[in-house]
Order: structure tokens, then sequence, then C-alpha cells
């Protein structure tokens, strides 16, 4: 199989403090009852990290980033493109398999989804 | 509270082996890791002296260690960064013994798996030109002969709404596809949340040690197929903490009730 170059960046290991925190802080068991983090300052480290709400500054910086692109060489195959391209480089008939043996596993893909409310309060918003 | 405390840090198999490594543990002093048993399944812990857990670097490394190197080992259920319990009694008998079914059933989820994080961004002004390509009010708001350029700031906000909306359609799109294509190679995802602003996708996936690469294969395809558009950033082998499910052991105000983040 030929070397792709691929754009993937990898680590072991979360590398920024907030992804840290997100994983340490905001995962995995608690009882309630026993939590004895001192952490001044840790909270709206946090809540800066993963929420972001909608604002007039966001939209702005939209409407100036549309505004002085060039429209002419608008690429637009979008990821919809992206089973073909496999498939081009030959993994569609494994994907495409893999996707058949795997049909009872994926009835609870993307349940139990998390989902920040201000991340998605744009659309309401608009 | 005095130092027959215990910092709580994992729940693995009884039988699974104590982190032995040099590893540093949460406190002011390096102190000794140990199992606190019940039946098939155990808490690593090590002794706490002090009232409060400060989120201090060292601590929140120390603690990240510990859970790194027990997940490495075999199954591990991360807890939290901070649980102190005042002495072993409780760690068995608040933590352990009400929970020990919904614990064993974790760990038996949790053989042979760990966690990947995906996450993707958008390169400059690739969706913006997807979002103007692609969506008509953005394009009705453009045309004819540049009318938002030259209109006034209200204008400019509602054109930058249409667009944070079409992106966020494109941003929908592009989740349901890669989480389609990455189902056949992973056991079950948790889709985490981005900035709507820049990011692309953020999920975590459960991966079978037996399939993680076909997984990392299947990244790399999607990263390939995408690489115009999108750049990705892998991370992982994790502990499963993004997968830390839990029926609650008690009634909520009972200090025995467990919950996940």
């Amino acid at each position: 199989m030929p070397t792709q170059t691929s754009s993937v960046s990898r680590a072991p290991r979360p590398s920024s403090l907030a992804d840290v925190l997100d994983l340490i802080l905001d995962k995995g068991l608690v009882i309630d009852a026993y939590v004895r983090v001192s952490a001044l300052g840790i909270e709206l480290l946090t809540i800066d990290a993963r929420v972001v709400i909608a604002s007039v500054d966001t939209y702005l910086r939209f409407a100036e980033a549309v505004n002085r692109l060039d429209l002419t060489d608008t690429e637009t195959a979008g990821i919809q493109g992206l089973t073909a391209e496999i498939g081009e480089s030959g993994a569609r008939s494994k994907v495409r398999g893999a996707l058949e043996g795997a049909k009872e596993m994926t009835g609870h893909n993307g349940h139990d989804r998390e989902r920040s409310s201000a991340g998605r309060r744009r659309s309401s918003d608009s | 509270m005095t130092s027959q405390a215990r910092y709580v840090y994992a729940v693995c198999r009884a039988d699974a082996d104590v982190p032995t490594r040099d590893l540093a543990t949460v406190g002011p002093a390096r102190s000794r890791l140990h199992k606190v048993v019940h039946r098939h399944i155990a808490a690593i812990v090590s002794p706490y002296d002090g009232d409060w857990v400060p989120a201090s670097r060292a601590n929140l490394r120390a603690h990240t260690a510990v859970v790194d190197e027990a997940a490495a080992r075999g199954a591990a259920v991360p807890v939290r960064f901070g649980v102190v319990m005042p002495d072993e009694v409780a760690v068995r008998e608040d933590l352990l013994r009400p929970n020990a079914a919904s614990l064993s059933r974790l760990l038996h989820r949790f053989e042979h798996v760990k966690e990947f994080r995906l996450q993707a961004s958008y390169h400059d002004d690739v969706v913006i030109r997807e979002a103007a390509s692609a969506d008509r009010t953005v394009r009705r708001m453009l045309h004819p002969a540049g009318a938002a350029s030259r209109s006034g700031y209200h204008d400019q906000i509602a054109l930058g709404e249409a667009v944070a909306a079409a992106v966020e359609d494109i941003q929908r799109r592009d989740e349901v596809e890669l989480l389609r294509h990455l189902a056949a190679v992973t056991e079950d995802n948790r889709v985490l949340p981005v900035d709507p602003a820049v990011d692309a996708f953020g999920a975590a996936f459960l991966v079978a040690d037996r399939e993680r690469a076909a997984f990392e294969r299947t990244v790399d395809e999607i990263a390939t197929a995408n690489a115009k558009r999108m750049q990705f950033h892998l991370v992982g082998p994790l502990p499963a903490w993004d997968f830390v499910e839990l029926p609650f052991a008690s009634e909520p105000d009972d200090p025995r009730a467990l919950r996940t983040g």
C-alpha cells in the first residue's frame, strides 16, 4: 500500500491544560460527598475552554471573512466526496465490508451524545 | 482529615497489579499506592493527609499518571480528580460494595479497549467559502453586486448569523459522515462539544485493541480525503474517561451515590 500523506497530528496524551482538565475534572467516576477539590480559578478556566457562546463579535467576524472571499474559485466538494476519494485509495470495499459487519454495533453509536447547549445556541438565535 | 484518609484514582479488578512504577501520588508528600479490595474489584488509592486537594499542576499530573498506568495494565474505571474518602472502610462500603455489579460490568466493557479523542478543525476560510457557496440565504445576502459589503452594521450581523448557521449545517453533515465512517472500527462514541467558530468535529471513541490499527488507518484515510479542508488531531490511547457511566447506587443525596460526567 502506498504511503499516504496524512494531515493527522498525533499525541498519546492531551497537550493543553484545558484538555487535561476537561478529562480529569469533568469526566470519570465521582462520589459527590467525597469530592475535596480546592480549585480556585479552575472552574472559570474550564468554562472558558469549553463553552463558546455565539456573539456579535463572532457574527461580525464571519461577515468580514465572507465579504473578503473571492468566491469565484469556491470549492464545494466537502466531505461528501469522502467516500469516493477513499474508494480511489482502494479502501472502499474494505470500509463497506466492515460497515456491513458492524451493523449491529452501529445501533448504539451516536446515542447518548454529549452536546454543549451553548455550542448549538447559535442555531436557535439565527 | 487524618492520614487514614484515602485519595482514590481508579477502580480495577482485584487481581490487577497496582501501578508499581515510581509514580508520584496526589498530595504534598509521596505516599504508597495500594489497592482496597472488595470481592472481585478494587480501588487504587494512596494515603492522603489534608482537608482539600489543591488542583495544582503536580496533583493533576500525578492523578493522570496513575490512572494512565492503571489503564495501561488492564481494565480501569477512572475516578474524577479530587475524591478523598475518610478511610478504607468508606472506600469499601461507600464506593465498592454498593456499586460492585455496575463497576464489574464497566470493567468488563473496558477490557482490551482504549479511548481515543479525535478532533478536527477547518483550514482557514475553507468552511466560510463552503458556506457562502452552498447556502442560499448567504448567497442571496452577498449578491447581487456585493450588497452586503456596502450595508450597515445590522446587515453585517445578519450576514454573519446566516454564515454561522450555514457553517453549523456543514459541521453537522461532516459529523454524521465522520461518525459513519468510524463506526465500523469503533465500539462506541461520544460527540464532544466543539468551538463552533473554529472547530469542525470532536468525539471520543472506544476502540478495541484488536481494531486499533484499522481505526488509525481509517482516520488516516479520512484525513487524507479531507486534507484540503480539515486538519485532524488524534489523542490516545487514553483511559476510557468519556465512557464511565453507571446507574445510581442509591438516592442522589446519599453519599454513596455515584455519578459520572
